[in-house]
């Protein structure tokens, strides 16, 4: 009987399963390891606020009151009410507001917003975030935080969401 | 003999001397070579070097200024650890402590902070000089990826440090670096890690949170004093003794 040289030899295969496992295991184990150093619960401050009767915020264009404990901006335009997170979208300093020239500009790299939040100059490479902003049962405005101004991935800033039904009270 | 010359004899024949000593003075070629071997502090350095070799234009001794820098950041880091808390609650404080209160705080401040960009000038200059010198060249291309790593590490080094003094300059720089690091392809915030889960991005696990928060501090802190350090003694180390093997500094290849 002729012997049949096989095309892979048993060395080979268990050779094969090792190094499957061996590379199986130091994926996982850094996966895991990585995982360590990825925050489970983040203490971040709650994600909206009670803000007060829309009527408080009318007379200004800007209200300002909120910006160091929340980073929001009430911004009163044409249209209505609606807010702003106090974080740019370049590299999240927080812009300052100047009533005189209806500007907000930052101070780290220069970026300029106008009152609806869009990109006048500067490097900026997109609006302000809005966040929503309701009106509760009470007739409270509760106005969300923006996470921080750190986008999540769930959320969306372009057109149709910015101005829609959420982000906007009609006064 | 002097009573001098006796306590000379009897110190050097002593066993406490001879422990930590183990051959006399070396008094020719051959026994300086046996001590270069055996004496840990002397064995850093070849026991023959040419002449040539030893002109300070050789090299300008940038790699020994890097690591003399390194060790006073090294020293004066830990002087400042013993005043300094890396909480929200205590870094400014304990810094301002270092500033005014601390006896020669002001100066080791001042000292570990001018270390810190010394060592990053010097570095830099000593990558330069060995980019222009072909030193980077086989056999000695993986030291050359060794030390950009070193120099790499030396940049996390400020990077981390930045951070610690928690004033506002501290904070609104690592803000736009971290920033700067959502940006990151892959690993950064729009990369496939955060559409497996929110925080998986390389700016979450260097912040610990959303937004420079008493977590980043903390980890600023253990990677500054801990992390990284280690992981740079340990290079340099490897450094150190692959420029031995190299073939030390001898005639350009």
């Amino acid at each position: 009987m002729e012997k049949r040289k096989p095309s892979c030899s048993r060395r080979k295969i268990l050779q094969g399963f090792g190094a499957a496992g061996t590379a199986g295991l130091i994926l996982g184990s850094s996966y895991v390891s990585l995982n360590f150093f990825s925050p489970k619960a983040l203490y971040d401050p709650p994600n909206r606020f009670r803000a007060g009767k829309p009527d408080d915020f009318l007379n200004s264009k800007v209200t300002e009151i909120w910006k160091e404990s929340q980073k929001i901006w009430l911004v009163r335009s044409a249209s209505g009410l609606h807010a702003l997170v106090a974080v740019c979208t370049h590299l999240g300093c927080t812009p300052n507001w100047f009533p005189e020239e209806e500007k907000f500009k930052c101070p780290c790299h220069g970026s300029v917003f106008n009152l609806k939040g869009d990109v006048v100059s500067g490097p900026a490479p997109e609006p302000l975030f809005r966040t929503p902003i309701v009106l509760n049962e009470k007739g409270d405005l509760i106005v969300g935080t923006g996470n921080l101004g750190i986008r999540l991935p769930e959320q969306s800033n372009r057109e149709p969401q910015r101005s829609g039904e959420g982000f906007l009270i009609r006064v | 003999m002097t009573e001098g010359e006796h306590f000379k004899e009897k110190l050097f024949r002593s066993q406490l001397w001879r422990s930590v000593f183990r051959h006399p003075y070396p008094r020719s070629p051959r026994e300086e070579r046996r001590r270069s071997r055996t004496n840990f502090f002397l064995h850093l350095h070849p026991p023959v070097i040419e002449r040539e070799r030893l002109k300070i234009s050789q090299t300008w001794g940038l790699g020994g200024i890097s690591f003399l820098l390194f060790l006073i950041l090294a020293f004066s880091g830990g002087l400042l650890m013993f005043y300094y808390r890396p909480s929200v609650e205590h870094a400014y404080h304990d810094m301002k402590d270092l500033e005014y209160v601390v006896s020669f705080g002001p100066f080791l401040r001042n000292l570990h902070r001018w270390a810190a960009h010394a060592m990053v000038i010097t570095v830099i200059a000593h990558m330069a000089r060995v980019f222009y010198a072909g030193s980077y060249r086989p056999p000695r291309e993986l030291n050359w990826v060794v030390g950009i790593s070193l120099l790499v590490f030396t940049l996390l080094l400020s990077f981390t440090g930045y951070l610690l003094p928690w004033d506002q300059l501290a904070y609104w720089a690592v803000t736009v670096a971290t920033h700067m690091v959502r940006a990151a392809p892959l690993i950064g915030a729009d990369g496939p890690l955060t559409l497996v889960r929110s925080g998986g991005d390389l700016s979450a696990l260097l912040l610990g949170a959303r937004t420079v928060s008493a977590p980043s501090l903390l980890r600023f802190y253990v990677l500054h004093v801990f992390l990284l350090p280690l992981a740079m003694a340990a290079l340099i180390a490897f450094h150190f003794w692959r420029v031995r093997k190299d073939r030390m500094i001898r005639k350009p290849l």
